[in-house]
């Protein structure tokens, strides 16, 4: 067996030590992986909402401008809202007409709110008349789980995850806090959207939309309204796939990212100073153990070779165990915190995994820096007798 | 075996006050057989002994070793020197805390595995060290075990010569005395040179080498 200095023997013999370096590099992943993976939930909760919700339904709440109405060219209200009303409804039947356009109609909308562990957000909720009903969950592809369908003024149907999420039960009034006891869940729903609708009981401030009833094909309800002449201004809302993707980005997508690489950076930064004052402190009490393998023949080349192989077995275990427990970790979270919360959660994040392996790869560059500072201090046991 | 001419070794070349360790004498060493070199302390006699085994370079002079000149050869050749023809017991044991005594003897091998276990466990036993000792670290044997791990580190490799600086320097009369039988025995077919400033180690030297002021006295 060619000779070489053993990397294990430091490793099999100081194992207090070896554990405690471990577990602080087996920690560190964990926190980072388990933070993430609390934040990113809020990521993809709301991705179902505002990303594939609008490959189903797009929402579009037009002034009279859009229509190329003026109030000045009209001597009454009355005779301005009988021309609105009169191009709303041609707009109407010209997006039914339009390929990809299933239905559309002009109704009032409630908000729901979806709560994520970092943040709330209130989407459409179309009101709509009982025979509307099925039609609009056929369209979107959503079935009755629990209960029943809305018959009566104020019945709403509500999305399964909406109701672990806001921890309701059929018979429940829906937003109390915002709407009172106006709207009471009758039903529960499931669908790959998230849709939830009910029928209207009053005025609530919401608004009135055209909701469009798209497919894949016709998401962009901007473009499809500018080839009927609808001029957009700034006090129209269209929310179709590019806006909502664009609030998607802006509101969640990109704080989220920013929270989750600020507090990476924090983390890592510790973990580095951390790393770096034990490593060396590991280094200076081995510096005569390296005079003497120099002394009695082992070249610089093969004292660093051990000092890498070393690391790599400490950094190494540490990514194992730290790998694992953020696995555990992230199960457990998932079905004691995100699951019960009608959140979507993963256990595995592969990207992040690679990242914080990465960053474990930045940090052994890094300590090079103690290691071929403590390399150059090597001298033969003549030089400390001296 | 060495080919000493005209060595100088100053330290502190580069202040006024310069240091001459070793100041130019010629010296020739066997190929086997206990050789002392006695003085008192800074008589040079282990910097003598470390410019023989390559840890220091003299300021001058030449040093031949079978031939090779060593004052002339690259770290690497040192190294490969230091490795397989030379051993060496230092004046504090040096073996490293965290292995076991077998583990301290077997670090130096140039061939692991269990041959080289084989062979430390015959050093052990020739130098009387209990097997319940083996797996010991240093901080649980005593000084004189210390040395004899060290002893048997130093000579795992076969090697054609023994450097001991002031080997029996931490132990006590007894155990002073088995170390110099050990190396004795050694140096029936092999180098074995030993620095001290204590005579009464070297009664069974084949040859004393007494120095002072960095000069061979006799």
């Amino acid at each position: 067996m060619k000779s070489k200095l053993s990397a294990w023997t430091y490793v099999k013999n100081n194992k207090r030590t070896v554990a405690v370096l471990v577990t602080a590099l087996a920690l560190s992943f964990m926190a980072m992986y388990a933070v993430y993976v609390l934040l990113i939930t809020t990521t993809e909760s709301f991705e179902t909402v505002m990303v594939e919700m609008p490959k189903k339904v797009s929402y579009a709440s037009l002034g009279g401008r859009a229509y190329g109405l003026k109030g000045d060219d009209y001597a009454t209200y009355e005779e301005l809202k009988a021309a609105y009303n009169k191009k709303q409804a041609e707009l109407i039947e010209n997006l039914k007409k339009h390929p990809g356009i299933e239905d559309a109609f002009y109704t009032q909308i409630i908000d729901s709110t979806y709560q994520a562990v970092m943040g709330a957000y209130s989407f459409e909720m179309p009101l709509m008349e009982p025979e509307q009903v099925q039609p609009f969950l056929d369209h979107v592809g959503a079935k009755l789980i629990r209960g029943s369908m809305p018959k009566d003024a104020g019945d709403v149907l509500v999305d399964e995850v909406i109701m672990k999420n806001g921890g309701y039960e059929v018979g429940d009034w829906f937003q109390k806090s915002w709407y009172g006891e106006t709207f009471r869940i009758v039903g529960v729903i499931q669908s790959k959207c998230m849709v939830s609708l009910g029928v209207p009981n009053g005025y609530t401030n919401n608004g009135f939309y055209i909701v469009v009833c798209n497919d894949e094909t016709a998401t962009d309800l901007t473009g499809i309204l500018q080839e009927n002449g609808i001029v957009l201004g700034d006090g129209d809302k269209v929310w179709d796939a590019k806006t909502y993707y664009a609030a998607y980005r802006a509101d969640v997508g990109d704080t989220i990212d920013m929270v989750v690489t600020t507090l990476f950076v924090i983390v890592m930064t510790f973990l580095a100073i951390l790393v770096l004052v034990a490593y060396v402190s590991f280094m200076r009490n081995r510096i005569k153990e390296y005079c003497l393998y120099s002394s009695i023949g082992y070249g610089r080349g093969e004292i660093y070779g051990m000092m890498l192989r070393e690391m790599s077995i400490l950094f190494g275990l540490g990514a194992v165990i730290g790998l694992l427990l953020s696995l555990g970790t992230a199960y457990l979270l998932n079905v004691m915190v995100i699951e019960p919360k009608g959140l979507i959660g993963h256990v595995i994040y592969g990207g992040h995994i690679q990242r914080i392996l990465g960053t474990y790869v930045f940090l052994m560059g890094v300590l090079q820096i103690p290691v071929l500072i403590g390399l150059n201090r090597i001298k033969t046991i003549d030089a400390i007798e001296d | 075996m060495f080919e000493v001419k005209n060595i100088c070794m100053i330290y502190d070349m580069n202040t006024d006050v310069k240091t001459h360790a070793l100041k130019g004498f010629d010296l020739s060493l066997p190929d086997k057989g206990l050789v002392g070199i006695i003085g008192p302390s800074g008589s040079g006699k282990s910097t003598l002994m470390y410019c023989l085994s390559t840890l220091k370079a003299p300021t001058d002079g030449s040093i031949v070793y079978n031939g090779t000149e060593l004052t002339n050869i690259d770290n690497v050749q040192k190294e490969r020197l230091r490795r397989k023809e030379f051993g060496f017991i230092f004046q504090k044991h040096y073996l490293v805390p965290y292995m076991t005594a077998m583990e301290n003897c077997l670090v130096a091998a140039v061939q692991k595995g269990p041959e080289a276990q084989k062979k430390a466990e015959a050093f052990f036993r020739d130098l009387g060290l209990a097997e319940k000792e083996w797996n010991k670290k240093p901080a649980k044997l005593s000084g004189g075990q210390c040395q004899r791990v060290a002893i048997a580190r130093a000579m795992i490799n076969d090697p054609k010569v023994i450097f001991a600086d002031e080997p029996t320097a931490s132990l006590d009369h007894e155990n002073a005395f088995n170390v110099m039988k050990i190396l004795k025995k050694y140096s029936d077919d092999r180098l074995v040179l030993v620095v001290t400033h204590d005579r009464s180690i070297l009664k069974d030297a084949d040859r004393i080498i007494e120095m002072w002021d960095g000069e061979i006295s006799r």
